[in-house]
C-alpha cells in the first residue's frame, strides 16, 4: 500500500464557527492505481487532498494519520513534508489559469520544481523539462511561452507535464478536467491513463463527476457531508451501489441513451457543517432514512467482500 | 416563427500597427461566425453546441444585439431587428434575455438578491414600487428560492453555485421576456445541481412560453431540454436535426466525436472513442475548404480545397460534410 489514510479529521476555522470539513475517514491508496473520489462541492473532498499535501491554511486542524512509504504525512514537521511535496507526491490542480504563474515563462515552473528538490545543473533541468512537455504532447519551443500564449487544454498538459517532470509516486488530480470542454477532456484522460502505465504511479482522481471516473479510476470513494459513505472497486460500485446516496447520485449523471429521457436529481442541499445533523449527513435527502439515521451516525460497515459502505440500511440489529 | 437568422457573419479585427496594415495591406479578423442560418420555432429550444472557439457564445451575444453582426439579418418575430436603432432596441430587450454561465460574474457582489431581481424591473420603468416588490418575491419563489422574504436580503456570495444560478435566471425572466439565450447556463454546476436547474428551465418554459437557444458544450445535457440541435465547429454550423436523430445516427465526424466524448457513467460500456487529436484551430487563419479537415479521420482530397455544401438529409436534417455530397 502506498499511502493509507487512518481516521483522517480537518476542521477548518471560519468567523462563524468551526467547520468539520473532513471527518474520520479511512482509505488505502494502492501502488499504481487511480483512487477516484467523488462528491458534490463541500463534501470535503478537496479538503482530503489538501491535507495529505499539507496545503492547507496555518489554522487547520488535522488529526489522524496519512502513512506514505511507512512515515505518517500529518505528524511530519513542514520543513521535511516540502521535500515530498512536488517530488514524491505532487498535485495537479482545476484551473490550470490560476495555478501556473503568469508572469513566469514555462521553463521558470520547470526550473523552480526540479531546483527545489534536485542538485540538477541548468542543461539537464532543461532536458528534463523538454522531456517532459514533449512526453504531454508539447513541442519545447514552447519553453519560452508565458501561461496566457496557451490554450485551456495545452496549460492543463502544462499542469501535467511539471506535476510528472520528478517521476512522483503519488499524482493528487484536484478535479483536473473541470473546466475544459468534452473532446479536450477526453484528451486529457487518455493522456493521464497513459502516462500513469508508463511511469507506474498512483492517482487520486477527486471529481464530482461520476461519469469521469468510471473510465479513469479502478477504486472509487464517495464523499458526502465530510463522510466517507462508501468504498468499492469500481466495477461493483457502478453495478451494484450500496449507499442510497451513490445511488441517487449515480443516477442524476447525464448518460447519452437516447430511451432515458428522465431527469434525476436529488432534491435539498448538502448539510451545513458548521452545524453538521446529529445522524447520517445524509438522512434529510435520503428516501430510506429510517429513525435511527436521523440519530446517530452510522459506523463503516464492511461486506464480506470487504466494501465499506456507511449506512444504517446495512447494519446489524438495531439498524434493520 | 420566433428567430430567423439568416446568413449571420461576424469578424472581430485583431488590433496591429498601422505600419504592418500598410505594409502587408491586409487587416486580420478573427472569424468567429461564418455565414450561419438557423430557425427557431415558437416554445421550441435549440441547442447551439461546440468547443470553445466555436464561435456559440458569439452566435448568442449576436442574436441579442449585444453586438453587432458584419453581415446577415436577425428576425425576430418577423421584424428584422438587425439594424434596429438604440430606444426600441431598448424596448425589445425586456423580451430577449440572456442567462449567462458564471452566475459570480454575473451578480453585482455588492447588490443584495432582491435588488438585482428588481433591476430590470427599474430599468424598464414597470409597475410601481410595491408592484415590483411583489413581482420579485413571487419570482423567487417561482425559481425554489424559498422563503423570498429571506432571500431578498442576501448577497450573492452568501449562496451556493446552484442559488446564484437561480438568482441569475430570476433576473432573466422578470421582465417576462419571450425568448432566452442560455449560455452555457448549467456547465459551472456540479452533476447533481446540473440536473436541478435543467428541470427547473423546463418547468418555467412551460410556466411562462419561453423559446430557448440552449448553448452548451455538452451534448448530453442538451437531450433533456432541446426539440432540436445545431452543431458548430469554428464559426459554422456542421450539422442540424432533432435530437433524436443526431443522437441515434450522427452524421458529421465531428458530430460523432462529440458524443462519444461524453464520459458515461457505467465502466462497462464499450463506447467506441472517436477523440480527434489536437485543438480547434485559432479562427485568424481558417482552414482551407472544410474546416474541420486537418482533425478529421474521414478527410478526403477534395475536403482540403473544396468547402462542403449544406446536404438536406431529410426535412429536418442538415449536415455540411463531403462524405454525404453525392
Amino acid at each position: 500500500m502506498l499511502l493509507e489514510l487512518k481516521n483522517l479529521m480537518v476542521s477548518y476555522k471560519t468567523r462563524e464557527g468551526r467547520v468539520l470539513a473532513v471527518d474520520k475517514v479511512s482509505l488505502p491508496v494502492e501502488e499504481k492505481k487511480t483512487l477516484g473520489l467523488v462528491g458534490e462541492s463541500g463534501c470535503g473532498k478537496s479538503t482530503l487532498g489538501g491535507a495529505i499535501l499539507g496545503i492547507l491554511p496555518r489554522e487547520t486542524k488535522i488529526t489522524g494519520k496519512a502513512i506514505f512509504n511507512g512515515t505518517d504525512l500529518i505528524s511530519m514537521p513542514s520543513k521535511e513534508l516540502r521535500f515530498i511535496r512536488g517530488k514524491d507526491i505532487s498535485m495537479i490542480f482545476q484551473d490550470p489559469m490560476t495555478s501556473l504563474n503568469p508572469v513566469m515563462k514555462l521553463r521558470d515552473h520547470f526550473l523552480e520544481t526540479i531546483f527545489t528538490h534536485t542538485k540538477t545543473s541548468k542543461e539537464d533541468a532543461i532536458a528534463m523539462a523538454e522531456q517532459a512537455l514533449k512526453e504531454v504532447g508539447i513541442s519545447s519551443n514552447r519553453l519560452n511561452d508565458y501561461p496566457f500564449q496557451l490554450s485551456g487544454g495545452m496549460r492543463q498538459r502544462v499542469m501535467i507535464a511539471l506535476s510528472l517532470v520528478l517521476n512522483p509516486k503519488l499524482v493528487i488530480a484536484d478535479e483536473p478536467t473541470t473546466s475544459l470542454d468534452v473532446i479536450v477532456q477526453a484528451q486529457i484522460l487518455q493522456l493521464l491513463k497513459g502516462l500513469q502505465e508508463k511511469f507506474k504511479m498512483a492517482m487520486i482522481l477527486i471529481t464530482h463527476d461520476l461519469g469521469v471516473v468510471a473510465e479513469a479510476a479502478d477504486d472509487i470513494g464517495v464523499m458526502y457531508g465530510g463522510h466517507l459513505v462508501e468504498y468499492a472497486p469500481k466495477f461493483k460500485l457502478y453495478k451494484d451501489p450500496l449507499h442510497p446516496y451513490t445511488k441517487d447520485l449515480l443516477a442524476s449523471v447525464p448518460n447519452t441513451n437516447i430511451d432515458d429521457k428522465e431527469l434525476r436529481f436529488i432534491t435539498g442541499y448538502p448539510p451545513n457543517l458548521m452545524n453538521p445533523p446529529q445522524g447520517c449527513r445524509y438522512a434529510e435527502r435520503c428516501s430510506k432514512a429510517k429513525e435511527i439515521c436521523k440519530q446517530k451516525i452510522p459506523p463503516d460497515f464492511y461486506t464480506d467482500d470487504g466494501r465499506l459502505v456507511k449506512c444504517w440500511l446495512y447494519g446489524e440489529g438495531e439498524g434493520k | 416563427m420566433m428567430l430567423k437568422v439568416k446568413n449571420l457573419v461576424k469578424h472581430f479585427p485583431i488590433r496591429q500597427s498601422f505600419v504592418k496594415t500598410m505594409l502587408t495591406g491586409e487587416k486580420k479578423v478573427v472569424h468567429a461566425v461564418n455565414n450561419i442560418s438557423f430557425n427557431i420555432e415558437e416554445r421550441q429550444t435549440l441547442g447551439l453546441v461546440g468547443e470553445s472557439g466555436s464561435g456559440k457564445t458569439t452566435t448568442g451575444r449576436l442574436v441579442l444585439r449585444l453586438i453587432e453582426p458584419t453581415a446577415g439579418s436577425i428576425v425576430y418575430r418577423g421584424m428584422d431587428i438587425t439594424a434596429l436603432k438604440k430606444e426600441p432596441l431598448r424596448k425589445l430587450r425586456k423580451e430577449i434575455q440572456i442567462i449567462f454561465q458564471d452566475p459570480l460574474a454575473a451578480l453585482n457582489p455588492y447588490m443584495k438578491v432582491g435588488d438585482a431581481v428588481r433591476h430590470p424591473l427599474d430599468i424598464h420603468g414597470i409597475g410601481n414600487r410595491e408592484e415590483r416588490h411583489d413581482m420579485v418575491l413571487d419570482m423567487l419563489s417561482r425559481v425554489n428560492l424559498e422563503p423570498a422574504s429571506d432571500f431578498v436580503k442576501r448577497y450573492p456570495r452568501e449562496l451556493s453555485g446552484g442559488q446564484r444560478q437561480r438568482v441569475v435566471i430570476a433576473r432573466a425572466l422578470i421582465t417576462r421576456p419571450k425568448f432566452v439565450v442560455a449560455d452555457e447556463a448549467v456547465a459551472m454546476l456540479d452533476v447533481s445541481v446540473r440536473s436541478q436547474l435543467l428541470d427547473l428551465m423546463l418547468k418555467l418554459k412551460e410556466e411562462f412560453n419561453l423559446t430557448y437557444l440552449f448553448i452548451t458544450h455538452d451534448l448530453a445535457t442538451t437531450k433533456y431540454i432541446c426539440d432540436r440541435i445545431a452543431v458548430m465547429y469554428l464559426g459554422t454550423i456542421v450539422e442540424t436535426g432533432s435530437f433524436e436523430e443526431i443522437y441515434k445516427d450522427p452524421a458529421h465526424p465531428y458530430t460523432k466525436a462529440l458524443i462519444s466524448a461524453v464520459p458515461e457513467p457505467d465502466p462497462e460500456t464499450k463506447k467506441k472513442k472517436m477523440i480527434p487529436a489536437g485543438e480547434v484551430p485559432n479562427a485568424v487563419d481558417l482552414p482551407s475548404g472544410c474546416f474541420f479537415h486537418p482533425r478529421c479521420p474521414f478527410a478526403m482530397d477534395k475536403c482540403k480545397v473544396e468547402e462542403p455544401p449544406e446536404i438536406e438529409l431529410s426535412e429536418t436534417r442538415m449536415v455540411k460534410c463531403h462524405l454525404f455530397d453525392r
